[in-house]
């Protein structure tokens, strides 16, 4: 016999207080945790090809007003969107200019391990 | 990640590069950074040591990628990478040799050399960078250009059938054949290393964009569009499976303005070039031990 799971939770993150529903709740939902990454741009490399902000899944770079040396426009992070980034690194992966990188945000993890242990 | 990474507070893949030497001379847009950062993920994710890593190019826009490459690299002569990587690895059968090069590199002016290694099954890692014409030399038709694109020598359009890279891979004897789109980075990666840890003749072909040489006479606009124009064969992908495991490499040509089929097309397994050789020495010292013993017997009698 297969007893049906609950169906569609509504989730609500302690963080923001955003709510997401859920299909079903992953058994293991608790030790898992969407990392924060830093985006860090190395301007003077950047040619302004724009891959990183059309290929970015949160859509949370854009082009800016300000010029490298050569004159490129150089991305940059959204207002307000700087701990968006889920560390999917692409925006590195497809950048042909060794120019972008992510650089997670270790303080998230901590505490994550923390909650696991407890 | 090798230890070098953490000497470096820059780009992750920066031990690997000449970081001095950049930003480099590749057009703005241009795909080789994409191949060439994927190159050298692949080599950590396959964990070769540093002092196995060669690689070798040729001549081309993308023949200055040795010289970004913090590594063993040879910058050989027009199109002869190839017959340069036949030497080192016979000459060190320990090396992992891969070579990057261009589509009219490797398939105009090396086609032979590579239809060779590639008959000998030579323990070689070939990636080649198609973007369908000559970029460096200013954008002329070549090997790979497809039949009615525009390029500076083909104002009306191009009227000779381009090459079928993975069939013609497959048919040589290669024994893992697979094409990518710099828009697919991650199977691009895990592609390559795949291909690095294979014995034999591996061929990957990677779809580039050329915004300068190829993409202003077919009117292509910006870099992106290019990109944007992966994506919609990306989105396709689902419903359409253009993504083929196994698929026959003789319905792999690219049209023009349709559809690119990507995957892996080939993955056999064969003796390699360098295994049968050593295999023969021992014959041959048993020859030479009979030839010894039997002028020994002539000269007693």
């Amino acid at each position: 016999m297969i007893i049906p799971v609950s169906i569609s939770i509504v989730m609500a993150l302690p963080e923001g207080g955003v709510e997401k529903k859920y299909w079903r709740k992953p058994l293991d939902f608790h030790k898992h945790k969407v990392p924060i990454g830093k985006v860090i741009i190395i301007a003077e490399r950047c040619k302004a090809c724009n891959y990183c902000i059309e290929f970015c899944p949160k859509d949370i770079l854009v082009e800016s007003e300000e010029r490298n040396k050569k004159g490129y426009k150089v991305p940059m992070v959204v207002e307000g969107k700087e701990k968006e980034c889920i560390v999917c690194r692409h925006c590195e992966d497809i950048c042909p200019e060794f120019g972008i990188y992510i650089e997670e945000i270790e303080e998230e993890i901590e505490e994550e391990e923390e909650d696991d242990e407890t | 990640m090798s230890e070098l990474d953490s000497v470096f507070d820059a780009h992750p893949v920066d031990a690997h590069l000449r970081a001095d030497m950049l930003p480099h001379i590749w057009c703005p847009g241009c795909g080789i950074g994409i191949v060439l950062k994927a190159y050298i993920k692949a080599l950590d994710k396959a964990e070769i040591p540093l002092e196995k890593r060669i690689m070798v190019s040729g001549i081309g826009c993308s023949g200055r990628a040795c010289i970004y490459l913090n590594q063993d690299c040879y910058h050989s002569t027009h199109g002869r990478p190839i017959p340069f990587a036949t030497g080192l690895k016979l000459a060190n059968p320990d090396l992992n040799v891969s070579v990057i090069s261009g589509d009219g590199d490797l398939f105009a002016i090396g086609g032979n050399h590579f239809i060779h290694a590639a008959r000998r099954n030579m323990d070689l890692n070939v990636i080649c960078i198609n973007n369908f014409n000559y970029g460096m030399t200013g954008g002329q038709s070549g090997p790979t250009t497809p039949v009615d694109s525009k390029t500076i020598t083909t104002p009306y359009g191009n009227i000779e059938r381009p090459f079928n890279l993975p069939h013609l891979a497959s048919s040589s004897g290669a024994t893992y054949v697979a094409r990518w789109t710099t828009l697919d980075v991650r199977r691009l990666r895990d592609s390559m290393a795949e291909a690095l840890k294979k014995k034999g003749f591996t061929f990957i072909e990677v779809i580039s964009p050329c915004p300068t040489g190829y993409g202003r006479p077919n009117r292509r606009g910006e870099p992106i569009d290019e990109m944007k124009q992966y994506q919609e064969i990306w989105d396709l992908r689902e419903d359409n499976w253009i993504i083929q495991e196994g698929a026959d490499p003789r319905e792999a040509d690219i049209r023009l303005n349709e559809s690119i089929v990507v995957g892996v097309f080939a993955d056999t397994d064969r003796p390699t070039f360098t295994d049968l050789y050593s295999q023969l020495d021992p014959v041959r010292k048993k020859k030479l031990k009979e030839i010894v013993r039997e002028d020994e017997r002539r000269v007693r009698e």
